[in-house]
């Protein structure tokens, strides 16, 4: 018999989710919409602070706008509660929309490409090279994917993640941090226009 | 269900464990192993002296690391030149040289690779 690993953190995700702030308010109260369909609205753009919006990054700045503590950028709890949002998500439709007319926009969009597109590391290879040149094939034990759709299905339960330390749970700018490490890349810090124009484009 | 099913396992295994101690050693109440067989040794703690670091060592290290920031300011850092840097500090001498000479060219490559990709994600690139 074999149970989803994942399961258990995604309830917590939900307690989490639902447990109110101490000032009364709760989560739901800084996005608009269903539940169901904030996964849906996100990554997105900021008109306002002109950047490119994640989910993650929304539910960490909710928190601190209600006074409550940032958790953790890549991992844990973060993780359960975007995992969480996800799931109740499934089955709609992700539009990343790039405002049309927004220089400051397009701009990230097109750096995000950039960034898509340059080989980087000792190893010399880019995003695309792996997962769009060589998506289908096999790289040593793995399948390579292919990068359309990376950004819907995740944060996912690992089991590289489970077994170093953790619970196996990453959002998808850590599994970035990986994929640039293992080209030899310095990887990024997260939450930063490199990550989050990598989501958004 | 998972959980209480975890649970008893656990709890099972654990009374299993309890039992085979129980069974292969007997603590003599009356006549106790004396303590003083488990006291810890105590060893005092030496000191590292750092290496001291040459002058043409000092100097591989700073034309690396001014390299790597360069490197890294245009987003191209590769992943090991901060480790060879931080190595060649701890290694001194002959050692020191080496890795900080090859965490260099790691870097300046590393800013080559930059404008090699100056126009990647453009069609036809
Ligand atoms: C050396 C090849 C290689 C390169 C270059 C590479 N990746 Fe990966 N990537 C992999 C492998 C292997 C996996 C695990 C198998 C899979 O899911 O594709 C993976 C997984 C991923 C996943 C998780 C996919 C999933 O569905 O779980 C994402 C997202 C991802 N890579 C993004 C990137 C991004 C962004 C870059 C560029 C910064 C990149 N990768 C560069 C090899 C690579």
């Amino acid at each position: 018999m074999e149970m989803p690993p994942f399961e258990d953190h995604v309830e917590k995700g939900e307690k989490l989710w639902k447990k109110t702030f101490r000032n009364g308010k709760n989560y739901s109260s800084c996005f608009s919409g269903n539940d169901k369909t904030i996964r849906t609205q996100f990554p997105r753009w900021d008109t306002v602070k002109s950047r490119v919006e994640t989910l993650e990054q929304a539910i960490i700045d909710c928190r601190v706008k209600n006074g409550e503590k940032k958790i953790g950028s890549g991992k844990g709890r973060l993780a359960w509660i975007s995992a969480y949002l996800t799931t109740i998500a499934e089955g709609q439709v992700i539009n990343v929309i790039v405002p049309e007319g927004d220089a400051k926009a397009l701009k990230a969009y097109k750096d995000g490409k950039k960034f898509f597109y340059s080989k980087r590391g000792q190893l010399n290879l880019s995003c695309a090279n792996c997962h769009v040149d060589y998506a289908g094939r096999r790289i040593r034990g793995d399948i390579l994917s292919p990068a359309l759709g990376h950004t819907t299905h995740f944060p996912v339960w690992r089991g590289k993640w489970a077994k170093s330390k953790g619970d196996g749970f990453g959002t998808i700018q850590r599994r970035y941090g990986g994929c640039n490490k293992q080209v030899r890349a310095k990887p990024f810090k997260r939450h930063r226009k490199e990550y989050n124009n990598q989501v958004g484009s | 269900m998972k959980k209480l099913l975890l649970i008893t396992l656990t709890a099972f295994a654990l009374s299993i464990q309890v039992d085979s101690i129980a069974a292969d050693y007997t603590y003599n109440w009356n006549n106790p192993p004396s303590v003083k067989a488990f006291k810890p040794k105590i060893y005092k703690r030496s000191k590292v002296s750092k290496p001291k670091l040459s002058r043409t060592c000092k100097n591989a290290i700073s034309a690396a690391s001014a390299e790597n920031k360069k490197a890294r300011k245009v987003g191209f850092e590769w992943r090991d030149t901060g480790k060879f840097i931080k190595q060649a500090k701890k290694a001194g001498g002959k050692k020191c040289v080496k890795l900080a000479n090859m965490a260099k060219n790691q870097a300046i490559l590393a800013q080559k690779q930059a404008i090699s990709q100056i126009n990647a994600g453009h069609m036809g690139f």
